[in-house]
């Protein structure tokens, strides 16, 4: 009987995969004509469609079985969605060396690659719109490496079946907020978001989870929606036309390119687009919700709770893209649109950014939890791309969003070491262990690297960035800078001292946690091994070679500067 | 430790002329550029008497150089072993001791280094003047021995007279000892080893007041300095870090859970008027009626 059983499940897993099998091949024979232009769609499917999809399915699976059967079947539909993953990963790494199609990165500003626009919901002027530039690229490639990393980091998570469809799923709406280049299907996507985040956190998280998940969610929401408003008000304020893209019903259009260029054309000499007081409000309605979503203080309080509860994997997305997604807001529409008001706004920027980098760190040398303060961190450090926002310098702009790119490396690391150490010693304060060096030596050599990229080694890719951010600051505040220098010592404080009393210490004898009840704590697994050699290595080629996603970004830096804030009155 | 010139010879060859170079000994590397720095130092000093303080600590740490360095030399490689494990020490491994030979190779071919100075040697390329190394070699030891300045004469002779002789004897005089019996250094060391029992044995030094004192004390504390220091980092930052830590979570987030707490008492309190009985809704709708045909009266 147990053997037939068996056979029976085997059966299962193949049905299982070769139907899914059939229908992403669908999917991928389908994706190159979805209209009638000939060329292929290379965004649409491969990379948002398709992660969505697949994961949809396999969730709707994995949810008609029973609990022991998701225990069986979680190996196929593990090794599947990383499959998957790997697929749009695959796509956008190729499209960046070029081996699909000719890209031409180069663009002038609100010119964008790969560029696909379908009609969708006409009346109100609404449609799925989408394409890339050099904002948006570095973080979509970014998504598309971060999530077979988070899947291979975390293959021992429990309840695999539906754990790692969430993650995929995750990845797909992510991409699709950086793509999306319609406000309609923008807020679409940042809403998207929320969805597997919430029960990542909710069903995998740690004791309070059903509280910072709740707060995640109620929290970001509540900032969005103030966003709507603004996007709302934003939509219903621009000059009506009928032309191509605008709403049948409404004679508006939710067209960001067409926003843009629209905006931009006002938005010269003295005359100003909705005019200088309209532009203050839709400004600060617009940021708030970035903000809240960066995080920025003092609205950053839902992070570290959510950060603390959030198993690994969700850790890793939510640091590693999902907050850079606050910025990419910020960078794509206010500051596009409403110049005049960025100008208006700017010291205040500065200060908001210099706040978060100081309160961050003086917070996190506070903390006693491994994970809170690596999530303080991540405050102190998306303080760093404000002020590189602040500094209206086009270098400031290329450190902010090389800052996005390497914090986005860096950041899943540290929380991918946190977890490593959650795992293996059933705790996370700091000092309630010494000498980890001694059982755990990869763990420990991968905190160290981690730790070091993120205090802003030389030669790593968080280096680069900071430095670059400094550059830009001093013409523009000057002796300020010293504040930021004095906190980038203060982050070596936390880090070091932080790994001082994990790594080292306790003599030859070491100190286990209390937690582990007097067993030897083990080292990390394979799989985690390979999660996180592959951010190491990443990060050391970032470090030392930066111009590879450094120049795309400088491209579109002096695109967005002669386009938006070129115009002599700036 | 101590006796360690004759079990650790390679060790003890390297640190004695390492040792030699950073006291100034002349010939050897960090005797030329010790001596320039001197004699900058007094020529500058010489025309801005501000300078004339730096100059002497210039002097009097060439001195204390001279002191602490053979001190530390002495106390290692000379006089008996101290310990059990220094009785028993020996070089094992090749890879300590290859790059220890090659940097002491270094530390005494020095001369040549300085006898390439470039404007003698390889060729001053203004004046178009080249001259061979023995030249620059001869150029330099005049330069520096007898220079026809006499004040800078002086003073290179006074340079090396304290840490050649003054520091070093002191030390002697302090630590320095003969090996155990039997034992025997390498040449080139054991007559310095020789040298220092004499010094020792003749000399009647008693230092152990001054090794008693609170200054020696104090000094073996780093003048305190390790002390204030974790005190300003562990009490000040740490304490202002922790403070910053409740602060932020009682206060930032406790706005946010004040927030989170009263639009949860708010619903609480609006969702009992949700009785749930058919008399109460027809009353509501009733009261909402009359009070919009009073608005509508008003309004007509």
């Amino acid at each position: 009987m147990g053997s037939n059983q068996s056979l029976d499940i085997k059966n299962k897993e193949f049905m299982l995969v070769g139907g899914l099998l059939v229908v992403v091949a669908g999917l991928m024979a389908f994706f190159p004509s979805l209209d009638d232009s000939g060329t292929t769609d290379w965004i649409s499917i491969p990379l948002v469609g398709f992660p969505i999809v697949v994961s949809c399915i396999l969730l709707a699976f994995a949810s008609q079985e029973s609990r022991d059967r998701k225990e069986v079947i979680a190996v196929p539909i593990r090794l599947f969605t990383l499959c998957a993953s790997l697929v749009p990963l695959a796509i956008s790494t190729a499209l960046f060396f070029d081996w699909l199609i000719l890209v031409d990165w180069d663009l002038m500003y609100n010119e964008y690659a790969l560029e696909k626009e379908y009609l969708w919901i006409e009346s109100i002027g609404a449609s799925w719109h989408v394409g890339m530039d050099g904002l948006s690229f570095p973080m979509v490639w970014l998504t598309t490496f971060l999530v077979p990393v988070t899947i291979i980091m975390t293959w021992d998570e429990k309840d695999g079946a539906t754990y790692h469809p969430l993650l995929l799923m995750m990845g797909g709406a992510l991409i699709g907020v950086f793509v999306a280049l319609d406000l309609f299907l923008f807020y679409v996507f940042w809403e998207l978001t929320l969805i597997p985040m919430f029960f990542l956190i909710l069903k995998w998280g740690g004791k309070d989870r059903r509280y910072a998940a709740q707060k995640f969610f109620i929290y970001t929401f509540c900032a969005s929606v103030i966003m709507l408003l603004g996007l709302i008000t934003l939509y219903f304020l621009q000059p009506e036309s009928t032309g191509s893209g605008y709403g049948t019903a409404t004679g508006r259009t939710f067209d960001m390119t067409v926003l843009f260029s629209n905006a931009n054309a006002k938005n010269m000499g003295d005359s100003v687009f909705l005019g200088k007081d309209m532009q203050n409000i839709l400004f600060a309605m617009l940021m708030l919700g970035f903000l809240v979503k960066l995080p920025a203080v003092p609205f950053h309080t839902w992070l570290p709770d959510a950060h603390v509860q959030a198993p690994t994997g969700g850790s890793m997305l939510l640091a590693g893209v999902m907050l850079k997604m606050g910025a990419y807001g910020m960078l794509r529409i206010p500051i596009a649109i409403f110049p005049d008001a960025l100008v208006f706004y700017q010291d205040i920027i500065m200060a908001i950014g210099l706040i978060s980098l100081v309160w961050g760190a003086v917070v996190c040398l506070g903390q006693t939890n491994l994970k809170r303060m690596v999530a303080y961190s991540s405050v102190s450090h998306m303080g760093v791309i404000l002020l590189g926002i602040a500094s209206m310098q086009p270098i400031g702009y290329a450190a902010a969003l090389f800052m996005m790119f390497a914090h986005g490396i860096i950041s899943p690391m540290l929380f991918a070491v946190c977890g490593a150490f959650k795992h293996h010693y059933h705790s996370m304060e700091i000092g309630s262990m010494r000498g980890m060096a001694k059982w755990s030596p990869f763990l420990a050599v991968y905190m160290m690297f981690a730790w070091m990229a993120s205090l802003g080694l030389p030669l790593l890719a968080g280096f680069v960035a900071e430095f670059m951010v400094l550059i830009a600051y001093w013409p523009e505040y000057g002796w300020w800078i010293l504040l930021p220098g004095f906190v980038l010592a203060i982050t070596a404080a936390y880090y070091l001292w932080s790994m001082q009393r994990t790594i080292f210490e306790g003599g030859d004898e070491g100190q286990p946690p209390e937690s582990l009840n007097g067993e030897t704590p083990p080292d990390i697994t394979l799989p985690e091994n390979i999660g996180m050699i592959i951010l190491a290595i990443f990060t050391v080629i970032f470090g030392i070679f930066p111009f590879i996603a450094l120049g795309m970004m400088d491209d579109w830096t002096v695109a967005l500067f002669e386009g938006v804030f070129n115009r002599g009155g700036i | 430790m101590g006796g360690l010139a004759s079990r650790m010879p390679i060790t003890a060859t390297a640190m004695f002329f390492g040792s030699m170079s950073i006291i100034g000994i002349p010939f050897i590397g960090g005797f030329w550029s010790k001596e320039g720095i001197i004699s900058s130092a007094w020529q500058v000093a010489l025309k801005e008497p501000i300078f004339l303080l730096p100059a002497m600590f210039v002097l009097i740490g060439a001195g204390m150089t001279g002191f602490y360095m053979s001190r530390m030399w002495f106390m290692t490689f000379a006089g008996k072993p101290k310990t059990e494990v220094a009785e028993k020490v020996h070089e094992q491994t090749a890879w300590i001791p290859i790059p220890l030979v090659v940097l002491t190779f270094m530390t005494l071919g020095a001369f040549v280094l300085a006898g390439m100075h470039a404007g003698n040697w390889l060729g001053n390329f203004e004046t178009g003047h080249y001259s061979n190394f023995f030249e620059g070699v001869g150029s330099e030891l005049e330069h520096v021995f007898l220079n026809h300045d006499p004040f800078l004469l002086v003073l290179t002779y006074v340079a090396i007279g304290l840490s050649l002789v003054l520091g070093p004897s002191f030390a002697m005089a302090l630590y320095g000892g003969s090996l155990d019996d039997g034992q025997k250094a390498k040449p080139w060391m054991q007559w310095a080893i020789n040298l220092s029992s004499k010094v020792n044995s003749n000399s009647k030094f008693d230092n152990t007041e001054w090794a008693n004192s609170s200054l020696a004390d104090s000094l073996h504390k780093r003048l305190h300095f390790d002390d204030i220091y974790d005190a300003a980092m562990m009490k000040i930052v740490v304490g202002f870090a922790n403070l910053s830590a409740v602060f932020d979570s009682r206060f930032i987030d406790g706005v946010i859970k004040t927030i989170e707490s009263t639009s949860q008492e708010v619903s609480r309190r609006v969702r009992s008027l949700t009785t749930g009985s058919a008399r109460d809704y027809i009353m509501m709708a009733a009261l909402g009626t009359l009070v919009i045909f009073m608005l509508l009266w008003g309004v007509a």
